[in-house]
């Protein structure tokens, strides 16, 4: 055993690396092609929201929170919006929160198509990612006419959102939905039923479900897992106790699970948005009345919310001292612990291969991780 | 939660609710372990979701918040515990949840907060940093941004508007004040001269 | 152990969209429509801003400055200054279009800027009025 020790060879995978979700490295140990240890190496991205949203008003550092995580914007924003609102008691319309709640579940089929091109590409699917990016920017397409930006769309804004919807945009997004139904066949005949995705990734970095609840892991590596917990179900946040939706489960707890997961969570994401279409209201107020920035203070007071990302619960705690500066916010996403404590304990023994997989499957994140 | 409440009753600890899904108990940092462990091992909080830390400059202490959740994970609460900030100093639970190693090291690294046990209370995100504990109030973000780094200085023509609107008004306010004496100048011309213009008339 | 037939003749089925259209665009012959609310540079109605320097409290990236125009178009403007954004720090959240007391600056669906020097970054917006003339 002292032996195979001395003879590992160190290799830094990232922070330049195609098959790394973000500007992270993770430090393996090789015995041949075996990894023996692994360690997540993290700053290089580290950008300190948390600090400079302590030196602006609440206005002026909602337009940060959206870059903390750039494949999935909107959970941050939602997540800030209703901390501001939990804290000075702003009660939003309800046309507001069907908005809201349609751009969330818009940003999670964005995600989801980003991400297959992530799992599609580090095992060597070069096809999916060109297809899979190509379909996410027909979503991309619809977000730039609501909210004016492709990617950074800060536009849930505590009190409500900052525009109201353009005039026949529910049909284009029926229309975009109906697109991707038949998408998401093409997918499952070229990526998900692929024989190669299938070798690769069954009994590939397998969770087990006993350390799933104890150490907070979220999202589809909990789901993939069998436990079948999902913010918005128990949690139920904006409209999503009054829409109809399941949540998917696999047993398996491997890579193979969690894709399948995810395929599962972007037919109930389209299911969701056909009910938030029928059910929109035309009338209603899209922002409340709020101060100007000068003067919209947050009492002395903390909170702590939480939003279920594509990628699992994310959290923010919120604390205001009277002033009309924020305290401290703290972001508490997915990727943390994923990164951390869960991936350093998956890789070890795996293939050099699977480590880019493995990480793509798991929903790492890196903006979130050091904030 | 009825439950919840009796048993923190014995403990002379209070639960109070914020928001739907969120509650909060204040304990002192002395009971702060135990509590936890009580809530992890009989109350059935199983999940610690996050440990947030607050820097509250003015009253000279931090302020940590543990947010626990149950395995139906329906609900939140949140911990919360407030040490003194001066040499401040936390025992360390990475025993009982190993997720807390990583956020222990990040509070440690961003607010110099020390756990006593922890195993690797390593460089988090900052490399060989050697100012004060970043996330700390008393650390001024623009004053290192200005000291690490040069600025382009081409911007130096911009102007302050509120001295602009002042300057614009007193400009204003001499001109009118100049019309104002330049017309009275004139009137008193014209009243000069008008005796001579009258005759002129006449004539 | 049973071969997964359809695990390997499903995926075959991509040969299919070699006959489809293709949904790319011949970019610079073809280009893609702007929508209306885009955030893209800004323009200034100058005959209407009255320089109360809103847009420059409100930006938290310190990314707008007040200067003078080359020409005063405004009588009613209370500084005789309009604001100039330095294209280097800004990030479009177009806040300072939300606080303009008169709606006078505006975000474009334009967003195309190229150039060696980076000074040209500090952008003045162009005037409103005059874009709309010469698209009428």
């Amino acid at each position: 055993m002292k032996n195979d020790l001395e003879n590992t060879i160190k290799i830094f995978h990232g922070p330049q690396h195609p098959g790394i979700t973000g500007n992270m490295s993770v430090e393996l140990d090789l015995l041949g092609e075996t990894i023996k240890r692994a360690q997540t190496h993290v700053g290089y991205l580290h950008r300190g929201f948390e600090k400079l949203v302590e030196r602006r008003t609440v206005v002026q550092a909602f337009t940060i929170v959206c870059r903390i995580c750039v494949p999935e914007p909107d959970p941050n924003e939602e997540n800030f919006a209703r901390a501001v609102e939990n804290l000075t008691g702003l009660e939003i319309s309800e046309k507001a929160k069907y908005i809201r709640t349609m751009v969330l579940e818009m940003q999670r089929l964005a995600t989801m198509f980003l991400w297959m091109g992530g799992q599609a590409g580090s095992i060597g699917l070069g096809l999916i990612p060109q297809w899979s990016v190509c379909d996410r920017d027909y979503m991309l397409d619809l977000f730039e006419e609501l909210t004016g930006g492709r990617v950074y769309h800060m536009y849930a804004f505590p009190g409500g959102v900052r525009r109201d919807l353009p005039e026949g945009f529910l049909s284009r997004l029926s229309d975009l939905l109906d697109y991707y139904e038949k998408r998401i066949i093409v997918y499952n005949n070229t990526f998900f039923d692929n024989i190669i995705f299938k070798k690769r990734a069954i009994g590939v970095g397998i969770v087990n479900a006993d350390d799933v609840i104890k150490n907070a892991y979220v999202g589809q590596v909990m789901r993939g897992c069998g436990i079948k917990k999902d913010v918005r179900k128990d949690m139920p946040y904006l409209m999503y106790d009054k829409l109809d939706f399941d949540i998917p489960v696999q047993s398996d707890g491997d890579v193979y699970a969690r894709a399948l997961v995810r395929r599962d969570e972007m037919l109930q994401s389209i299911k969701i948005l056909r009910q938030i279409i029928k059910q929109m209201p035309s009338e209603g107020d899209i922002l409340q009345k709020i101060p100007k920035h000068r003067k919209f203070k947050l009492p002395a007071d903390d909170t702590y919310v939480q939003t279920e990302s594509a990628r699992g619960a994310m959290s923010y705690y919120m604390a205001g001292d009277g002033s009309e500066k924020i305290r401290r916010m703290q972001v508490r996403g997915p990727s943390l612990v994923h990164a951390y404590t869960l991936l350093e304990k998956l890789l070890v023994d795996s293939q050099l291969s699977d480590v880019a997989m493995t990480m793509n499957s798991l929903g790492i994140c890196p903006p979130e991780i050091e904030r | 939660m009825i439950e919840l409440i009796s048993k923190l009753e014995k403990l002379s600890l209070e639960l109070v609710q914020k928001q739907d899904y969120l509650y909060k108990v204040e304990v002192k940092k002395e009971q702060l372990e135990s509590l936890l462990l009580s809530f992890l091992n009989e109350f059935g909080y199983i999940t610690l979701d996050s440990i947030n830390c607050r820097d509250d400059l003015e009253e000279g202490n931090f302020v940590i918040t543990y947010c626990l959740l149950t395995p139906k994970r329906d609900h939140v609460v949140m911990v919360q515990t407030s040490i003194e900030r001066e040499n401040a100093s936390l025992p360390s639970i990475h025993t009982f949840w190993p997720q807390a190693e990583i956020m222990e090291r990040e509070m440690h690294e961003m607010f110099g907060v020390d756990f006593p046990g922890h195993p690797t209370l390593i460089d988090f995100a900052l490399e060989y940093w050697d100012n004060i504990p970043p996330l700390r109030r008393d650390f001024d973000t623009l004053q290192y941004v200005n000291d690490m780094n040069p600025f382009r200085g081409q911007r130096d023509d911009a102007l302050d508007a509120k001295v602009e609107m002042k300057k614009k008004r007193e400009a204003k306010k001499a001109a009118k004040l100049k019309a104002e004496q330049e017309a009275a100048a004139k009137a008193e011309l014209e009243t000069q001269n008008n005796p001579s213009q009258e005759v002129q008339n006449e004539e | 152990m049973a071969i997964d037939v359809k695990g390997v003749l499903s995926p075959l089925s991509a040969i299919g969209t070699l006959f489809e259209h293709p949904k790319t665009i011949t970019y610079p012959a073809v280009k893609k429509d702007i929508p209306l609310g885009y955030r893209g540079f800004h323009i200034n109605n100058l005959e209407t801003c009255i320089g109360c320097a809103s847009c420059e409290e409100v930006c938290m990236n310190d990314a707008i400055d007040m200067v003078h125009p080359d020409i005063e178009y405004n009588i009613k403007n209370t500084s005789g200054c309009v604001p100039r954004i330095d294209y280097g720090r800004c990030c479009w959240c177009s806040l300072c279009t939300d606080v303009c007391p008169p709606d006078s600056l505006k975000l474009d669906n334009i967003c195309t800027h190229a150039d060696s020097n980076p000074d040209n970054f500090l952008y003045m917006p162009k005037n409103h009025k005059s874009i709309g003339e010469e698209v009428s």
